[in-house]
């Protein structure tokens, strides 16, 4: 067993795999900073370093080949080769002490960077004065929700993330009488409405819609976007199909910023396709936004919301000042001023939580202090043999 | 070597976690409460009759039967019209420095409001109704869409003055904002420069 296992572990620890991984992401940095030009940052990210393998679609074939290993995957591979390294060379003695701390805060590093690509959520809150919000919204991804509106005092919610709209199945939910399926799905369109737009306009896609507001809008699709400073604003055509056959085909985009209204089994739901919500155990209430400028001027020198946080609970209740480089810190969120608009009396502030957000402090430190010490080491060594 | 596979078993774990596509989930939320027409809509708020009131560059003269509301830093001027069946419109004076993103932009956020889709720039000028006052002009719009399955409006209008982007408001239920129109054209013609 023991021999059988050698050429995995001499491949693991082995430099030559080191140096070979090491050259692969200098490559892939290489060519994603390339790509950047056109895919913007969250594509590059997406497509290069939060993946296993890059996908490049082939033209006028319709499918991908992955042609080179992703981010995931080298550092995956980086990170073992690490660990299996110090495991098996590591030799607890003073001299090399450094060495080992200066490598574990490596492998701190590789893992925090690890677990913050996974686990870290990016979103943004839009306030209103005088409004309160428990949830914060996705900057990029959309759902598609239906909720049962029926009881007075809460709405029963079933989120579709917009990923599964490119299923081929129907998507089926226990808490749903009836089943979506999804006509068509465009991930980036333009609406506008039908009687203002002028005839013959091409690029005008086929309305399948026959309830809600639907029928009275045209749909443009557009190319997807990789702008950082745009978003994609998807839009789609859902039928709902019951027992007794279908209740109708709606058009969703998160531009309808109204919900759709029907009636199905005596129980009154809404339709719409809206940015991805994250719901919070405490609400947060914007008090007072300002906007300061220098005086006899119109140049911003500080925007800041007031705002009061309010657990579900009752045990905290508290006001606090966000604004620049003095974010809100609660519960593992940090809530950033983001922009504002005190002309319609609005502020987003950027909501991130990161659960490894203190991993790289520890990595350096760790790392700080091993070569402090490896170098102290063999500087002593050095002044004790000159004397 | 143990170690070394319940490493590789670690990473590829963890590495496969992210590959995880978001289920669809159901939760239960209390109803929103939509947000105030003005932050400063409070008990204290007291009328104060007709209002002819001056702030920040600006004079103006209410209707009479609108309801004063306490103004703040944002809203210059804030009212609130209410008819026999407690419809209310809200009526806002809200100034900005600069240009606030654009013309376009702003209108296209009232009628987002109204829950009508927004329009390309060139479609949103041809939704422009160009008045003159005394001392303005404005750029005058009115669109009528859909809240809450109710015919709900908003009419407004955009000009420029002390180096501020001025938008004078009124949005509510179709009913009462139709009734105000009227009143609300004729405020706008009492806008002038304080002095």
């Amino acid at each position: 067993m023991a021999n059988s296992l050698n050429p995995l572990l001499k491949f693991f620890t082995s430099l030559r795999l080191t140096v070979v991984l090491l050259v692969t992401s200098l490559v892939l940095v290489f060519v994603a900073t390339l790509a950047q030009v056109n895919l913007g940052i969250y594509g590059v990210q997406e497509m290069f370093f939060k993946s296993f393998l890059v996908w490049v679609e082939i033209p006028n074939l319709g499918f991908s080949l992955p042609v080179f290993p992703g981010g995931y995957l080298i550092g995956g591979f980086l990170m073992v080769n690490l660990v299996t390294s110090h495991a098996h060379r590591f030799r607890l003695t003073w001299k090399k002490a450094g060495i080992q701390l200066t490598h574990f805060g490596l492998i701190v590093l590789l893992v925090g960077e690890l677990i913050t690509g996974i686990l870290q959520e990016d979103f943004s809150l839009r306030l209103e004065e005088g409004e309160t919000r428990n949830y914060s919204e996705s900057f990029r991804r959309n759902e598609i929700v239906l909720i049962d509106k029926t009881d007075p005092t809460f709405d029963d919610v079933v989120a579709i993330p917009e990923a599964h709209l490119d299923d081929s199945d129907p998507i089926q939910h226990g808490q749903l009488p009836f089943r979506v399926v999804t006509r068509a799905h465009y991930p980036n369109a333009n609406l506008t409405m039908l009687n203002t737009l002028p005839a013959g306009t091409p690029g005008v896609a086929a309305n399948l819609s026959d309830e809600g507001i639907g029928p009275r809008l045209a749909l443009l699709p557009a190319p997807f976007t990789y702008n950082d400073e745009e978003r994609n604003l998807p839009a789609a055509f859902v039928e709902l199909v019951g027992t007794d056959g279908s209740l109708g085909t709606w058009l969703l985009s998160p531009m309808l910023t109204q919900p759709q209204t029907f009636e199905h089994d005596g129980r009154t739901w809404n339709i719409s396709f809206r940015f991805e919500r994250e719901y919070k155990p405490f609400s947060l209430s914007l008090i007072e936004l300002k906007h300061d400028i220098y005086p006899g001027s119109t140049i911003p020198k500080n925007f800041s919301s007031l705002v009061r946080l309010q657990t579900a609970d009752g045990s905290e209740d508290r006001e606090s000042l966000i604004f620049m480089n003095e974010p809100l810190r609660h519960e593992g969120y940090t809530f950033y001023q983001y922009q504002m608009d005190s002309a319609n009396g609005f502020s987003v502030l950027q909501v991130v939580r990161n659960p490894a957000r203190s991993l790289p402090y520890v990595a350096c430190a760790l790392m700080s202090l091993g070569l402090l010490w490896q170098f102290t080491y063999h500087l002593t060594k050095f002044a004790r043999r000159r004397s | 070597m143990p170690s070394c596979l319940f490493t590789i078993s670690l990473v590829a774990a963890l590495l496969l976690t992210g590959c995880q596509k978001d289920e669809v989930h159901a939760y239960r939320v209390p109803k929103e409460v939509p947000p105030p027409s003005s932050a400063v809509e409070t008990a204290s708020t007291a009328s104060t009759g007709p209002a002819a009131s001056a702030q920040g560059g600006l004079t103006w003269q209410a209707p009479d039967h609108w309801e004063e509301l306490t103004a703040n830093g944002v809203r210059r001027g804030s009212f609130k019209a209410t008819n026999a069946a407690g419809d209310t419109a809200d009526i806002s004076l809200i100034a900005f420095p600069g240009d606030v993103g654009g013309l376009a932009a702003n209108l296209n956020r009232w009628r987002t409001q109204v829950g009508l889709n927004p329009l390309p720039e060139a479609e949103v000028q041809t939704t422009i109704e160009h008045q003159d006052t005394p001392y303005f002009h404005l750029d005058f719009v009115n669109y009528l869409g859909e809240s809450n399955g109710l015919p709900t409006r908003v009419a407004g209008a955009v000009t420029s003055h002390g180096g501020e982007t001025w938008f004078f408001k009124i949005i509510g239920p179709a009913t009462i904002v139709d009734a105000e129109l009227g009143a609300f054209r004729a405020f706008l013609q009492t806008l002038a420069p304080s002095r």
